[in-house]
């Protein structure tokens, strides 16, 4: 039985992000799965017509490349990449499963998870499958690279009037 | 997945007796009502509600605790220091706590014993008196195997005294009072105080004469006689004169004491048991921890600050086993090593100002601070001015 990255010292490293990134920091996201069921595809598979389920908050670490302005064929485009890092028990809490496709709402734009890293293993054991127990280690964050993307697409909030009721009727992509 | 999800303070504690590691106070109402607000005081000075404090109660309540204890054992090792020569040797029986102290004589007189025994005037070792007999024609003498053999079980005897002189001269020295042999009776004659009793001398005499010729008759003995003497060596006795037959059978005496008793260390006590249930050092002097209810204001306000350190450098303890710990993405340094280090300064200073406030309240401090006002009083009072008096 290793000595170290007992459940105590866990819960203490998670007691401790917990207060650093929900109450410290307090970078909060909402997070829209997306609902593949109600998504409709066109003849090539793709989602032509996609839709999410409410956003949920999330607490969350944001490192952000700056706005990039490219020239393309219709002219010019914002882009902007982001990583989303995740406490991984604040999904696992809710029993929510972030995939490729979800998205995230932050600062006034949606950001679709390109990829996601579940590999912050600490003492090398994540409890779930670890030989030594589920006593030990912890797989502890989930990080998310995405992308902006166009708000048209989404079908959550109208393009051109926004979500609010008195200004346009619900429910839209949602 | 098992996990474990460890509460941390919650913001409010519930003392409950046995909530602390040794219980030494529990029972206490003044310090079940008082552990609540020292752990939320504690918390507090850590940071919360701003932060939160990874301790739990129980944690608070152990430091609370152990305040309270080395509160009382500075007060309880001031305490000895101050008294350790008046109360050594005294019954363990009944503890001192809470208790005045008066200062006694009783140690310097026992150390003071040890040379009256050897002086003969006093100390606490049992003189006592033997006898040998003579035997014809032998002049040497193992008191040792004469004497300690079987009344001593052996033990090194340490000779103080001899019994063996001449018979006092006094004994063959006319009555001074008498008049006769000293030479006045002639000039007595002469004032016509002759004829009366023998017995009656009406001549003051100062008695530098008869100490003079009891002198007289003593070196006579020395010098001109065979003079009684004697020799100990390793409590081998050699007399002279030599004993003829008919001094055989006498007894010659000798005081002594044995040694052993002389060397014993352990001291009776009150029920004669040499050297215990008395206090013999620092650790058996009957100390108990304070009573918290009784301690006073000042004191209280000591034990919060300390228990406030402790509970720093426990939190330092809990947040420094680990030097970083991981956040997602990346990792963080916790303050473990500073709190540890804020709590060590902390403790030590207030143990350093307690112990100069102790030092400051001891018989010697309060003597010389007396003293010192005292001078200063007579020297305000010197510049007062004395009035002229005009008779």
């Amino acid at each position: 039985m290793p000595l170290f990255s007992g459940a105590r010292d866990i819960s203490l490293f998670e007691k401790l992000n917990e207060e650093l990134i929900n109450s410290v920091i307090q970078t909060e996201i909402f997070f829209y799965k997306l609902v593949l069921d109600e998504t409709g595809d066109n003849v090539y598979g793709e989602g032509t017509d996609k839709r999410y389920y409410a956003g949920i908050k999330l607490p969350t670490l944001v490192d952000r490349s700056n706005q990039q302005y490219v020239e393309e064929a219709y002219g010019v485009d914002l882009q902007q990449a982001a990583v989303f890092s995740f406490l991984r028990k604040e999904f696992t809490k809710i029993s929510l499963v972030p995939e490729v496709g979800d998205i995230i709402e932050w600062d006034k734009a949606y950001f679709e998870i390109d990829s996601m890293v579940d590999n912050q293993i600490f003492g090398g054991k994540d409890p779930d499958y670890s030989l030594a127990g589920g006593m030990h280690g912890s797989s502890h964050s989930i990080i998310c690279t995405t992308h902006m993307t166009r708000m048209s697409r989404l079908n959550i909030e109208d393009v051109r009037y926004g979500n609010e009721p008195s200004d346009y009727d619900f429910p839209k992509g949602i | 997945m098992a996990r474990l999800d460890i509460a941390i303070w919650p913001g409010s504690g519930s003392f409950f007796p046995g909530d602390t590691p040794f219980g030494l106070y529990d029972t206490d109402t003044v310090f079940q009502s008082d552990a609540d607000k020292v752990a939320e005081f504690s918390a507090k000075k850590l940071g919360y509600p701003i932060t939160d404090i990874e301790m739990q109660a129980n944690q608070f309540f152990a430091c609370f605790e152990e305040s309270v204890t080395e509160y009382s054992a500075q007060v309880n090792q001031f305490r000895i220091r101050e008294t350790m020569l008046d109360v050594k040797g005294f019954s363990t029986g009944s503890s001192f706590t809470g208790k005045e102290i008066t200062p006694t004589l009783g140690p310097q007189i026992a150390i003071a014993e040890n040379y009256g025994t050897e002086a003969g005037s006093g100390g606490n070792v049992a003189y006592k008196s033997g006898s040998i007999s003579f035997v014809a024609d032998e002049q040497d003498y193992d008191l040792q195997k004469l004497w300690a053999k079987d009344n001593e079980n052996g033990n090194r005897l340490v000779i103080t005294r001899v019994y063996y002189e001449a018979t006092p001269a006094i004994t063959r020295f006319f009555d001074p009072y008498v008049g006769t042999g000293v030479g006045s009776q002639q000039m007595l004659d002469g004032f016509g105080f002759g004829n009366y009793s023998p017995g009656i001398n009406f001549l003051l005499m100062p008695v530098f004469a008869d100490a003079l010729r009891i002198q007289a008759i003593e070196f006579n003995d020395q010098i001109r006689k065979s003079a009684f003497s004697f020799m100990l060596r390793d409590n081998q006795l050699k007399i002279f004169p030599r004993p003829e037959k008919n001094d055989a059978g006498t007894k010659l005496w000798f005081e002594y004491y044995v040694e052993a008793d002389r060397n014993n260390p352990l001291r009776s006590n009150d029920n004669g048991i040499a050297g215990e249930g008395v206090i013999s050092d620092y650790s058996n002097v009957p100390l108990t921890n304070l009573t918290y209810s009784e301690i006073n204001s000042v004191g209280k306000q000591w034990i919060w600050k300390y228990a406030a350190a402790l509970a720093k450098e426990l939190l330092g303890a809990v947040r420094s086993k680990y030097g970083t710990i991981p956040i997602p993405n990346s990792e963080v340094s916790l303050d473990g090593a500073t709190l540890k280090s804020e709590a060590a300064s902390e403790k030590e200073q207030l143990i350093t100002q307690l112990r100069e406030t102790l030092e400051a309240t001891s018989r010697q401090r309060q003597l010389e601070m007396k003293r010192e006002e005292s001078e200063n009083l007579q020297q305000s009072l010197n510049r007062v001015p004395l009035k002229i008096y005009i008779g």
